[in-house]
């Protein structure tokens, strides 16, 4: 190897050998003057001193591509002389570097890509984190309290915010902005749906270094109320909804009461700062007044804007968080008086210049590098062995050339060159195969009904991954069989012709090990794909307590400035008695949808009941309109269900699931109570049906009547039907265009596609994760039967002279079968035990099993010896059937 | 490239300046210009090696794993490259030498004949 680096070396860095030629030439010519010859002759004698220099250079460099292209011709001639090894290395090595390839570009979009803007490794994301005593009334943004005492959160208020920046000495800039999910928009007369709108602050495109693609950026002189309202689009919704065309500058797109100006169309890389969030209309923060009329902005208690900041460079983000912290608290303590006995927030700073949410995938994610890479570990194995058997195969011919004098490395390096051709091959193809499948895990978690997915670029990172890992398998795979066939016992190969005993077990051990650490790591798979597998069973066998089937689910989000309060709820019961004429209608209401991760949480104190300190006594309610519970087919067990009696003029009442009936009224009955300072009463007692995810337990819960709430949020047509409920879905979408064509009907699906979205990662894991097993399998499988077909051809002599002592064929067959069985047995074992020691990473992802759970780890232990045994079989039977008196003579 | 090939082949007398350096270096480590001046003493000034030829012939012997090389300071302070024997190198030495004595013997014997 030192030899290889040495040549390798001055090829890429002559300078410094020419340095070091230069200086022993000087010193030369140094040394011939003082000797008293003149400096003159000396050169003389020495000649042309570059050309010495030149010719010393071309002896490391030449010699080393010379062999290069020598090794590559003759490993090109070796693999094209067995093209079935060829193909079975080069497609598992495609099928591993694939695989890989594929995740990692997920990996890359998700959690390494840099947002295109400038500088994006300058942004800071800022969040701050604080005791559970909040110094904020409202924060409307994420919020964690998964720790008992710290509450964290990346809202901020708009003051604070303005506040922050006034004191800024961290930042070389910073800016604000703001979500808002769903908006309808009115564009030349017709209403449709936009899938977020971004309320950006004045210095936003500044500070981010963005440029639209088209027209103008927006300033600080367009965030403000007085401003003529303007909007930038999104290149994908430019390229949908105005087919791309430049004349969309001056376009106007009416949300909520104002008319937004189009200026400027974003670079078609920046989708937003989130998977999954990826605003069609960014417009300036100035515009919030006019799209969440209910989240004041000026309200110092109302935290709910997400700031960012442009770090210095060579800034210390411990320091920055500090300073920033002293700000945020003063800020705090300036506009929130009442709150001195809060706790006072501290900021974190975090990256800002990749996606936000990311956290949410990383677990996804390794578990899926972990799988791929154990399946290309196995692809690597099984390469492995096949190559040892080929060196051995050619022990002969190695040992010829060894004698003949080619150095040990030489001949080492030869080989790799063969495993790294192969690699190269398998990569290219992989690479190939890896651009396929990049859009497979996106395409696997969206919503069918809503086909919006990340995109996934195949980008220089990608590539230079594939590259390398190619290059590392080459070195797993080829390293060990190389160093085996030019170890010290090449001598008697030569003897032997290529078959010296001590040799061939030494192999034949090898081989079985590889073989062996393949089962192992296939077992792992299995396990991985058992347990996520019967997870999605076990969600699925979850009784929703409803009945999903036939379950039309359609949202609406009628404008709030039209329709508010009397009106709006008049605007529902117009649609509804429209949806119900639908023929083929059962019944229909109109609720949030169950199993879909919304929630609504809010406290339920029986009147009367005292609160004791740490008591939990937040409920899960959802309002509905009449016919709820006969649409969903949830039963009334005592008391009424919500109806059409309860209007906004009649008294407050609601209907609460058993569960809460148990947890807050023990040993009574619940109806006729009333709750929540007495404005509520409850008129009737549901059974449980499980609220926001099948994850769940079914929460305490209750339903309140939608013709008495004052909330102006979206809501969703339930719509049970008699056959196919989408075959109604154009018929509701013309009903409630009668009643008001500018409200669109959006995200039409089923209750059971609703439900499946929501299980949309465990479907991705325990598929991929059975795909992958299944291949892990195959590989394994080729490695079994590679290992022992090439143990029965080593020993065909041994059989023979068993048999012509009266071994019986079958005696044959069991042995081998045997040998299969007890390699397989081993494995099993170890990968068993791997499984029970990666088991604490699976724990959190699997439900309604435990990861070490023994029914699966047997089935896939069965599996394995199942397969090993059937890979087995084949070499066996052709043991069986060896002819001593053939078998003796051939030796 | 291929000129320097054919220049190679030409030098038929490239072996024995490979001994005549293995030998000069079993008596110890040396730079260059020194190896060149001990053949130079040693033989009377019958042999001179050329500079043009010495450094390539050092460096490929290095090549091929007979010689390492260091750099050292010499007794006047000056920076220089010192070469030696590497064990297989020692063994080449012993191997060309049994050889060339074969060689010449035969040689000789050739000569006196006629």
């Amino acid at each position: 190897m030192p030899k290889f680096f040495d040549a390798l070396r001055s090829h890429i860095w002559k300078t410094r050998l020419e340095r070091e030629m230069e200086e022993e030439i000087a010193f030369h010519l140094f040394m011939r003057e003082r000797e008293g010859l003149a400096a003159s002759q000396a050169r003389q004698r020495f000649g042309n001193t570059t050309l010495i220099q030149e010719q010393a250079r071309e002896m490391h460099t030449f010699r080393f591509l010379e062999s290069v292209e020598q090794d590559v011709r003759y490993a090109w001639r070796g693999l094209r002389r067995s093209p079935g090894f060829t193909a079975i290395a080069v497609l598992s090595l495609a099928l591993g570097i694939g695989a890989n390839t594929a995740i990692f570009s997920v990996t890359n979009a998700i959690l390494l890509r840099l947002l295109p803007v400038d500088r994006p490794e300058q942004l800071r994301a800022l969040s701050w984190e604080s005791g559970p005593k909040l110094a904020m009334n409202n924060i409307n943004g994420q919020f964690d309290d998964d720790m008992p005492n710290i509450r964290k959160s990346n809202a901020f208020s708009y003051p604070a915010y303005e506040y922050l920046r006034e004191h800024n000495a961290v930042f070389e800039d910073m800016f604000a902005f703001k979500r808002c999910p769903g908006l309808t928009a009115i564009i030349a007369g017709r209403a449709e749906r936009l899938q977020d709108v971004e309320m950006v602050s004045g210095n936003f495109y500044r500070g981010l270094g963005l440029r639209p693609e088209l027209g103008r950026a927006l300033t600080p002189g367009d965030d403000n109320v007085s401003a003529p309202p303007v909007a930038i689009l999104s290149d994908s919704y430019w390229r949908r909804r105005f087919g791309g065309k430049p004349e969309v500058l001056g376009a106007a797109i009416r949300l909520n009461t104002h008319i937004y100006t189009v200026i400027g169309v974003n670079p078609a890389a920046f989708t937003g700062f989130a998977v999954g969030q990826t605003p069609d209309v960014f417009v300036p923060l100035s515009a919030a007044q006019d799209l969440v009329p209910d989240v004041p902005m000026r309200d110092p208690e109302m935290w709910s804007i997400q700031v960012m900041g442009r770090s210095r460079p060579g800034l210390d983000d411990r320091q920055g968080a500090a300073a920033l912290t002293v700000a945020l608290q003063q800020a705090v303590l300036a506009q929130l008086p009442k709150k001195t006995q809060a706790d006072l927030p501290k900021v974190v700073l975090s990256e800002g210049g990749r996606n936000l949410n990311r956290g949410q995938f990383v677990i996804f994610i390794d578990v899926l590098t972990g799988t791929v890479g154990l399946v290309l570990l196995i692809a690597c194995a099984n390469l492995a062995n096949l190559l040892l058997a080929r060196a051995t195969a050619r022990s002969r011919e190695i040992a010829v050339r060894m004698a003949l004098g080619a150095g040990r490395r030489r001949v080492i390096r030869q080989i790799l060159t063969e495993s790294l051709m192969l690699s190269i091959m398998g990569g290219s193809l992989g690479m190939l195969i890896g651009y396929w499948g990049k859009d497979v895990i996106p395409h696997m978690v969206e919503e069918g009904w809503n086909p919006d997915h990340l995109a996934v670029p195949f980008d220089h990172h990608v590539l230079l991954f594939t590259a390398a890992v190619s290059v590392v398998a080459a070195l797993v795979f080829g390293l060990v069989p190389a160093l085996r066939a030019t170890g010290p016992e090449v001598s008697p190969a030569l003897k032997a012709g290529g078959r010296s005993a001590s040799q061939t077990r030494q192999h034949l051990r090898l081989g079985k090990l590889l073989a062996g650490s393949q089962i192992a790591l296939s077992i792992l798979l299995l396990a991985g794909a058992g347990l996520f597998a019967r997870t999605l069973f076990n969600l699925r066998a979850v009784p929703p307590g409803f009945n999903p089937e036939n379950l039309l689910l359609a949202s609406l989000d009628p404008p709030q400035e039209r329709y508010a309060g009397e009106r709006r709820a008049q605007f529902f019961h117009q649609a509804l008695e429209r949806v119900r004429a639908i023929p083929g209608v059962i019944a229909a209401t109109e609720a949030m949808p169950l199993l879909a991760n919304d929630v609504n949480v809010t406290a339920f104190v029986p009147t009367g009941h005292k609160k004791t300190e740490g008591e939990d006594d937040r409920a899960s309610v959802n309002s509905v309109e009449s016919d709820y519970f006969r649409t969903m087919g949830i039963a009334i067990v005592a008391g009424r269900a919500i109806d059409a009696r309860d209007t906004a003029a009649s008294p407050l009442v609601a209907v609460i699931n058993r569960t809460l009936a148990k947890k807050a009224f023990p040993g009574r009955n619940p109806l006729g109570e009333t709750f929540n300072d007495g404005q509520i009463q409850i008129v009737g007692i549901s059974a449980d049906a499980r609220y926001s995810s099948l994850r769940e337990g079914v929460p305490p819960s209750f339903y309140t009547a939608q013709l008495q709430q004052k909330g102006n949020d979206e809501t969703t047509l339930h719509i049970r039907t008699a056959a196919n409920p989408l075959t109604i879905a154009n018929a509701v979408r013309v009903a409630v265009a009668k009643v008001d064509p500018d409200v669109p009907v959006y995200d039409i699906r089923t209750q059971t596609q609703q439900i499946d979205a929501t299980l949309a990662r465990e479907r991705m894991l325990a598929t991929l994760t059975g795909a992958f097993s299944s291949l892990a399998l195959l590989l394994a499988c080729i490695g079994i039967y590679g290992s022992m077909a090439y143990a029965v051809a080593r020993r065909t002599n041994e059989i023979g002279i068993r048999m012509a002592l009266g071994a019986k064929s079958g005696e044959v067959l069991g042995m081998i079968v045997r040998e299969t069985v007890i390699l397989a047995t081993v494995g099993v074992v170890a990968g068993l035990a791997l499984a029970l020691a990666a088991s604490r990473i699976t724990a959190n992802l699997l439900f309604g099993l435990k990861p070490n759970d023994p029914g699966t780890l047997a089935g896939a232990a069965a599996v394995m010896l199942f397969v090993a045994a059937a890979a087995g079989w084949v070499p066996a039977r052709r043991a069986a059937r060896v002819d001593p008196t053939v078998a003796l003579r051939e030796e | 490239m291929a000129n320097f090939k054919a220049k190679l082949k030409k030098d038929t007398l490239q072996g024995a300046l490979d001994l005549l350096i293995l030998k000069t270096l079993s008596r110890g480590a040396m730079h260059g210009y020194r190896i060149a001046l001990d053949i130079e003493q040693v033989s009377a000034e019958a042999l001179r090696v050329e500079e043009g030829s010495l450094y390539p012939a050092l460096h490929r012997i290095e090549q091929a794993g007979l010689l390492t090389s260091e750099w050292r300071m010499t007794d006047t302070g000056r920076r220089a490259r010192f070469y030696s024997l590497t064990p297989s190198g020692q063994r080449q030495l012993e191997e060309e030498t049994e050889q060339w004595r074969r060689l010449t013997e035969g040689i000789a014997r050739v000569l006196r004949y006629a």
